[in-house]
């Protein structure tokens, strides 16, 4: 334990201790807790508590940046509710020979109150819905990415199946013979929209890009585009974030984000180990050769 | 009052939390002797005073526990040396790939596989198909021949691609922590199986009456006897810890894989050899080792090899032989219609028969899983080998039931490239009892042909159509819909 967190709690229980014996302890609880929850709050990012670094999908910053604003309307109103909370209990405490007086409301300070969050509520629904529109609305993708997905998620106690068309072909619903199969191992090129489809074949799971701030539950009988660009190239998590059963923890694979010539070359050695017969020229190398004209067909 | 009511109540709640977050110790993990072994009446080995159960004393010298493991010098296993690795300190120490190996196995598979790797694990009992037992020494899916063990590079593809269509997951992201993963289950495996064929030993030397409780005990056998148990056991130690060593290291020698036979250019060129013209050959400048390459030569639309070529000569010819021998048009990359049918015939012949245990539309539900099959020599339930099954079907030689594949599904557990079905087909499933069938058909292309067959079965159910090719074989009447009945 860090010499910091023992001063900080040897502190708070001084405050709760001084607060009991001069008749302040719901003060003192609550003006504590109010501190500590904005404390740990402008603390968490050193300590990595918070998001997992800035977004790194363009949808992902428009998330943050919505994030941000709900977050700074909650806090002055947090902020706000426990001044107003915190001075009540002090000024209206029971005091010795004071009879407590009975208030039936005030209607102007009502409406105020209602109306206000209301307000603020509408405010943030139509603010986001731009963003929402485009994350979860299909006809709102990118159109050539929506017409050609990269590749099928099947979400599957306890892990992510990967079926990829082959090279210079669309993605069909039904399993096709020349697929390509990966196991928690994404692969999609960066720097433009991708789209994958995502299904469950047991239970709920959620298709989860932390870095890239793309969530999306995988409902078992449903196909679900999901679109998303990743700005990087490299590697990131990818993880399952709907508890799915004991294994849900280790739940988890891997987004490599890579040039579009790198990810071509990788679908195609991925196509040439899958069609490995051990045969000397045999359907790895007519797989190989074939795949390249046929890419020119596409749009 | 009130006030230090909430006091204390806050005090309590802490300090509950503090207690509950905690201080519970899991007992040491032990590794657990088979049924068979625990039967063993204990002898007095040498001039040893105690008498002790001689399986569990060479086990606990050879292995140790698994909080000490015994890394016993003459097993083909990579222990790991000490090396100097800034980056991975814990690297320093002797033995560190088994001690890591054996870290990663506890936090990763114990809970399916079991601390000794009996496939016993607290979560086994909810999985079906069962974790796999290693004390056998026996894995299905895997690259080298019959009963030869996995290579390593079979268990690695094992973890990294998961077993699909089981519970057995994929830990390809564990990268450079797979070698000692692996390094721990051939650990555990050979430790399993020197104990099952120890007790072996000792049922060869004693019989089996002497081993079952309450028979004659050999503590208290005369002084012959026990002379006469000693050297036995003596052999026995020796030849079995040689036999597991021997095995382990054939595993991963590269004579035991199966590659597919006739793929030499050789080969090739005997199939264009073939009197019949087939048209034009294409040569591709592959570049091949000089005893593989071969000049074929061309005369009035008939090709024979010539010889050996040296290196910068011609090189390798494929499409015509290869459409022969693999059933794949080399410019579709798809089997041809012909290797299909021919792949049907022979699922429906009486000789190679797969639509007895596959069923006659692929389900995996074909006539022998209606019989009682009978315990192997081989099983954990060997004791009661040549009895049957209480269970109608197939089972593994873990004495588990065993459904055979679903072919319409096209989930393969030990791999979906063609060579892997290839060497299903070829060897069959080691431990399952999907027989072999190198040696019944010894044509490679009827090999192709049933590998054409099934890999396009999930796609294409109309090749199951058609006459069956052997009148004796007919599948059942259509079961009567109920229903259509009423
Ligand atoms: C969720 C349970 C589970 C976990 C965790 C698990 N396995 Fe398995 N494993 C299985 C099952 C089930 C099978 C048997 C599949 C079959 O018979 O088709 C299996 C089979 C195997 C096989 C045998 C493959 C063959 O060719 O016969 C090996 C080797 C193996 N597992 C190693 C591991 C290792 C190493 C780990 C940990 C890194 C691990 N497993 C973790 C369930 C599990
Ligand atoms: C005696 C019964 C039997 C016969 C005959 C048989 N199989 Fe199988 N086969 C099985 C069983 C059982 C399994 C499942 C083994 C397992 O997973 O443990 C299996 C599995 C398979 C698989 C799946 C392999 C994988 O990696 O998942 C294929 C493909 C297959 N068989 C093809 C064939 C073909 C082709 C034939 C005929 C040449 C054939 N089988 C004959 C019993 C049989
Ligand atoms: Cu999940």
């Amino acid at each position: 334990m860090s010499p910091w967190l023992i001063i900080l709690s040897l502190g708070s229980a001084a405050v709760l201790l001084a607060g009991a014996l001069t008749k302040k302890f719901w003060p003192a609880f609550f003006g504590l807790s109010a501190v500590a929850t904005v404390g740990i709050s402008v603390l968490a990012p050193s300590y990595r508590w918070w998001l997992p670094g800035g977004a790194q999908s363009p949808m992902g910053t428009e998330i943050d940046d919505l994030f941000y604003m709900i977050l700074i309307i909650t806090t002055v109103t947090y902020i706000a509710v426990h001044v107003v909370l915190i001075t009540a209990l002090i000024k209206f405490s029971g005091k010795p020979g004071v009879k407590a007086s009975f208030s039936h409301g005030s209607h102007a300070l009502e409406v105020v109150w209602t109306i206000v969050p209301a307000a603020i509520l509408l405010f943030i629904s139509l603010y986001q819905i731009d963003v929402w529109m485009r994350f979860r609305n299909f006809a709102t993708f990118n159109r050539h990415s929506r017409e050609n997905p990269v590749a099928e998620v099947t979400a599957r106690q306890f892990e992510w199946r990967i079926r990829y068309p082959a090279p210079g072909k669309k993605l069909m619903q039904k399993p096709q013979p020349d697929d390509l199969y990966t196991v928690n191992d994404l692969h999609v090129p960066f720097g433009e929209p991708v789209v994958i489809q995502l299904r469950s074949e047991d239970v709920l799971h959620s298709f989860f890009l932390p870095h890239l701030r793309i969530k999306q539950d995988a409902v078992p009988g449903a196909i679900i585009p999901v679109q998303f660009q990743a700005n990087f190239e490299g590697e990131q998590e990818l993880v399952c974030a709907e508890l799915c059963g004991w294994g849900h923890y280790k739940m988890r694979g891997q987004l490599t984000a890579q040039r579009k010539s790198e990810f071509d070359k990788y679908l195609r050695d991925l196509q040439a180990r899958q069609s490995d017969d051990g045969v000397s020229g045999g359907r790895a190398a007519a797989v190989v050769t074939q795949a390249t004209p046929k890419a020119e067909n596409h749009p | 009052m009130n006030r230090s009511r909430q006091f204390f109540g806050t005090v309590a709640v802490l300090v509950g939390v503090a207690l509950c977050g905690g201080c519970a110790k899991s007992p040491e993990p032990k590794f657990v002797l088979a049924k068979s072994t625990e039967e063993i009446v204990p002898v007095r080995i040498g001039d040893e005073k105690t008498a002790v159960n001689p399986v569990e004393a060479a086990l606990h010298e050879n292995f140790g526990t698994p909080n000490s493991l015994v890394a016993w010098e003459l097993f083909p296993l990579d222990y790991g040396k000490a090396e100097d690795d800034l980056d991975h300190p814990e690297r320093g120490t002797e033995g560190w790939k088994l001690l890591h190996g054996r870290n990663l196995y506890m936090q990763h598979c114990v809970h399916c596989h079991g601390t000794s790797g009996d496939g016993a694990g607290p979560t086994a009992k909810f999985l079906n198909p069962r974790p796999r037992d290693y004390r056998l020494g026996k894995f299905k899916f895997k690259s080298t021949a019959g009963a030869i063990r996995p290579s390593r590079e079979d268990l690695r593809t094992t973890l990294e691609h998961g077993i699909p269509g089981t519970s057995m997951p994929s830990f390809v992201l564990l990268k450079d922590d797979l070698e000692p993963i692996i390094e721990y289950v051939r650990f555990l495996s050979m430790r399993g199986e020197y104990e099952f064929r120890l007790y072996k030993g000792i049922q060869g030397i004693l019989g089996r009456k002497v081993l079952a409780k309450g028979g004659s005990v050999p503590a208290e056998a005369p002084e012959e006897a026990r002379a006469e148990f000693n050297d036995g056991w003596k052999d026995t130690l020796e030849q079995v810890s040689t036999d597991l060593a021997e095995a382990w290291t054939t595993a991963d020698a590269p004579e035991s894989i199966i590659n597919p036979r006739e793929a030499t250019i050789l080969d090739d060129a005997k199939v264009l050899a073939d009197p019949k013209p087939r048209g034009s050959v294409k040569f591709s400048g592959e570049t091949l080792p000089a005893d593989r390459r071969v000049k074929l030569d061309h005369k009035e639309g008939q090709y024979w090899a010539v010889k050996s070529l040296k290196d910068e000569e011609l090189g390798f010819v494929h499409h015509e032989s290869l459409e022969a021998r693999t059933g794949i048009d080399p410019k579709t990359g798809k089997p041809t219609e012909k290797s299909l049918k021919r792949g049907r015939e022979l699922y429906y012949s009486q000789a190679v028969a797969c639509f007895k245990c596959h069923g006659y539309g692929g389900r995996g539900d074909g006539p022998s899983t209606e019989d009682f099959w009978e315990v192997g020599n081989d099983s954990p339930l060997f004791q009661y080998a040549g009895q049957k099954y209480e269970v109608r079907g197939l089972h593994d030689d873990w004495d588990n039931h065993l459904e055979p594949r679903n072919l319409i599904r096209g989930v393969y557990r030990g791999g979906r490239r063609p060579i892997d079905l290839y060497r299903k087909v070829f060897a069959g499933i080691n431990g399952a009892k999907m027989p072999g069938f190198s040696t019944s058909l010894t044509n490679d292309s009827d090999l192709w042909d049933l590998v054409n067959f099934v890999t396009t079965l999930p796609y294409d159910q109309s090749i199951l159509q058609g006459p069956l090719p052997d009148p004796s074989v007919q599948p059942p009447a259509a079961p009567v819909n109920p229903q259509a009945s009423n």
